[in-house]
């Protein structure tokens, strides 16, 4: 294949997506108000990793699931979530999803495996990925990721650093984490020539803080009768939080949605006219129906006060007294705040789901668990059993979250539109 | 001439007759996941450590409520055989992070009870030097634990004298593997597995007894006679302990000279340093003896290898084998068949199976026939 890499994506960027952030700006399209900023700090991702590629003028980084992108920012490096990219590309379009998924599957990737490391290996072979100066891996969260990023390595011409993330999250396993980061300035120094500032760090985590400050404020916000922004707020804040976290206009983004919530708490507005029903969506947002939290707010008054990665980012701030303690900071938000996440056990997630069950107030949940994600499934039963002595209604179901063929948009629909009228109606 | 010893009769369900006889005696047991446990702790604090298989299972209703149908066959089986009841000798149970499947066995034996003591290890998936520091850590608070739940003292001079125990044991069993190698082999490869699984099934004290003769026996054993050469294989992937699986092959006129399975060679895989610190030692071959997939950095070394075994034992066709749902398995396996294509002239057979095999036996004789056909 000639041409530059990323030539789907590069036209998607010009041609859905640019068109899509001038109907959100004009409120041709719902809530665009309040996503629009989103959809900016998308675009200018993706443009400046295309300028960064074309132009080599900095390193790019591949990294994975349980790092932020501070430590890069400060090192002067550009990075790229891999596992942000698939439900990007595969925005507005779920076919692009099946096209990746099923050149990996081709290639001998076992159809088990989770959708985001088949998307990305597919994406791979048809060049839809950053040709990355290094790719960073955490090990983390799963088993999927794991073998995944070692199949990625072999296809992709490029040194590879790998942290072990503790499957704890005790403030000992943050300290052995944080080490690991130390580690991985010490890569980063050698792949960039760059030497590591301690200011320059703290100049990124302080902004980092600023966003995340703005962020706990949104999610205190989540909790007012009504809820002040639709689910879709949450969805993107945390979507742009992956790969602009420490930078100017993420915070500006944040803040921005902070003032809205309040200006609507202050008045009185929800999401959802009549609010009826507070939903904590506990797992990852089905990506292939962009009108899910519409639909649900319109057909039932509900409306979804966070999903499970966006919940992960009400952080604490990062102490910036010292290199130390800003490591630690960082290696608590990697490990804590993305979808590294989920690698705890049963128990800690469960206390987690208690802590933000009663946090924002909910009143049901909604469990869509991915067929990839197998640790999830060992974790579904306890949680129901907890949910069914606390009286808390739950409705779980099978998905796939980027791959409609498992489960199509119908199908996931019938699941909710039974629970809401007949457990939730009940109530 | 002495009698043989068929050690099928500690490989089979895991309440065998050596187990029976060491509760009769008062000894306590402790069943422990995978290859990476440090097994000679267990042993060490008086416990019998046995490795958790699920043979002779018939369901796995019981754990059908905490496992998705997309778990991995094995672990709902192990599941369910721990909350039905029927491993209820077992005192105490240690579960390492070997995969996202086993590590929830942890969270749900340990939400419900279903054993006296259960221990999780969360043994790292790279191989540092600071990777193995907090596992040493970990072991070093598992050797606390045991020794208070168990009112032991797990003393230096016992683990040294567990690993000499343990290494004895490994050097036994790599003779045999050596037996199977020869050409013509002079064990067969299920004899072998059925020897591995039964060694992590019963006292390893009692079976370096019983496998000293017995190995003596298979070395005078006459070479198969004849000059038709049969072709060799080499069997690859996770959980496999049913030695039936192999018999398939080997009745279809296949030799298995050597294996790569979590509970055949790399039980014997690499001995533990006896000159050491016994933890440090312990640590260091958890995290070194086994390439396994759950290792994020050492594919080169695995694949080396196999294409070291390839070499080793003239091997004409290698099988690949593993469970449903096992991502680690069947992303290895993936690797594996590109670089075997780019690096071997060997042929490769990948099959995918559920943990009880009796129900695909059928199948799988079709499929191997047709690629014994292949080979010849
Ligand atoms: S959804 Fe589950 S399986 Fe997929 S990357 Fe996330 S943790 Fe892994
Ligand atoms: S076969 Fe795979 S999924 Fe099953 S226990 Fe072993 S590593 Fe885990």
């Amino acid at each position: 294949m000639s041409g530059p890499a990323m030539r789907h994506m590069r036209t998607k960027v010009e041609e859905q997506f640019v068109p899509m952030l001038d109907g959100l700006r004009a409120e041709a399209l719902p809530h665009g108000r309040l996503l629009a900023g989103g959809v900016q700090l998308l675009i200018d991702h993706y443009r400046e990793t295309f300028r960064v590629m074309d132009e080599r003028s900095r390193k790019i980084c591949w990294y994975e699931f349980s790092l932020t992108p501070e430590i890069f920012l400060a090192m002067g490096v550009h990075p790229f979530l891999g596992e942000s990219h698939p439900a990007t590309m595969a925005l507005g379009t779920p076919e692009v999803c099946w096209e990746y998924v099923d050149v990996a599957e081709e290639s001998g990737v076992p159809t088990e495996l989770c959708v985001l490391d088949k998307f990305l290996l597919g994406a791979l072979l048809r060049r839809e990925l950053p040709e990355a100066d290094f790719i960073v891996t955490a090990s983390a969260p799963c088993d999927s990721s794991r073998i995944g990023y070692q199949m990625f390595e072999r296809l992709v011409d490029a040194p590879v650093f790998r942290l072990d993330a503790p499957a704890d999250d005790s403030p000992q396993a943050h300290a052995y984490y944080a080490a690991e980061i130390r580690k991985l300035i010490g890569f980063l120094e050698e792949q960039t020539g760059n030497r590591f500032d301690a200011d320059r760090l703290r100049e990124v985590c302080e902004e980092s803080n600023r966003a995340t400050e703005a962020v706990l404020e949104i999610f205190e916000l989540r909790r007012a009768r009504p809820c002040p922004h639709p689910g879709a707020v949450s969805n993107s804040l945390y979507q742009a939080m992956l790969n602009s976290l420490g930078t100017p206009a993420f915070t500006r983004y944040a803040e921005f949605l902070r003032d809205d919530a309040e200006e609507a708490v202050r008045a009185g507005r929800g999401a959802v006219a009549n609010e009826r029903h507070r939903v904590l969506w506990y797992y990852t947002p089905i990506t292939f129906d962009f009108e899910m939290n519409a639909w649900l707010e319109q057909e039932f008054d509900s409306v979804v006060l966070t999903d499970l990665l966006a919940s992960s980012l009400r952080q604490d701030p990062i102490d910036t007294t010292s290199v130390d303690t800003m490591l630690c900071g960082l290696a608590r938000r990697g490990l804590e705040g993305t979808m590294g996440r989920v690698r705890v056990s049963a128990d800690k997630l469960i206390q987690r789901f208690l802590l933000d069950y009663e946090y924002f107030g909910a009143d049901c949940v909604v469990f869509p668990g991915p067929v990839g994600c197998k640790h999830v499934w060992g974790w579904i039963g306890l949680l129901r059993e907890v949910c069914r002595e606390r009286g808390i209604p739950m409705c779980v179901f099978d998905v796939d979250w980027m791959d409609s063929r498992v489960r199509p948009v119908e199908s996931i629909r019938k699941s909710l539109e039974q629970f809401f009228s007949v457990t939730m109606a009940a109530r | 001439m002495q009698e043989q010893i068929d050690f099928g009769r500690w490989a089979g369900p895991m309440e065998n007759e050596a187990v029976a006889r060491w509760r009769t005696d008062g000894g306590r047991v402790a069943g422990y996941f995978c290859t990476h446990a440090p097994e000679e702790l267990l042993w060490a604090a008086g416990l019998l450590p046995l490795r958790m298989r699920a043979t002779g299972s018939p369901d796995t209703t019981g754990a059908d409520p905490y496992l998705g149908s997309n778990n991995c066959s094995f672990v709902r089986h192990a599941l369910a055989r721990v909350l039905d009841g029927d491993l209820a000798f077992l005192e105490a149970l240690v579960v390492t992070n070997s995969c996202d499947h086993v590590r929830r066995i942890f969270d749900v034996c340990s939400a419900k009870a279903a054993v006296p003591h259960c221990y999780f290890l969360d043994v790292p998936h790279v191989r540092s030097d600071s990777a193995r520091a907090r596992l040493v850590a970990q072991l070093r608070d598992l050797r606390c634990k045991l020794e208070s739940d168990f009112e032991v003292t797990l003393d230096d001079a016992k683990l040294t004298s567990t690993l000499k125990l343990y290494n004895r044991t490994r050097a036994l069993l790599l003779r045999a593997s050596a037996l199977r190698g020869e050409d013509p082999p002079r064990a067969s490869g299920s004899e072998l597995l059925t020897m591995t699984v039964a060694s992590a099934s019963m006292p390893k004290d009692r079976f370096n007894e019983l496998l000293e003769p017995h190995l003596e026996q298979l070395e005078a054993r006459a070479v198969r006679a004849g000059a038709e050469r049969r072709p060799r294989l080499l069997f690859v992937g996770g959980m496999l302990d049913d030695p039936g699986y192999l018999e398939v092959f080997e009745s279809l006129g296949a030799d298995i000279v050597d294996d790569q399975l979590c509970c055949g060679a790399k039980t014997f895989s690499r001995q533990t340093d006896e000159d050491t610190d016994p933890i440090e030692a312990i640590a260091r071959r958890m995290l070194e003896h086994v390439p396994c997939p759950r290792m994020v950095d050492d594919y080169p070394a695995r694949l080396s290898n196999v294409l070291d075994a390839i070499d080793r034992h003239r091997v004409d066709g290698v099988v690949c084998q593993r469970l449903k749902f096992c991502d680690l398995w069947g992303g290895e396996i993936e690797m594996l068949r590109s670089s075997l294509m780019r690096e071997s002239q060997v042929r490769l057979l990948v099959l995918e199976r559920d943990y009880l095999t009796a129900s695909g036996i059928g199948q799988l004789r079709t499929r191997a026939q047709a690629f014994l056909e292949s080979l010849a």
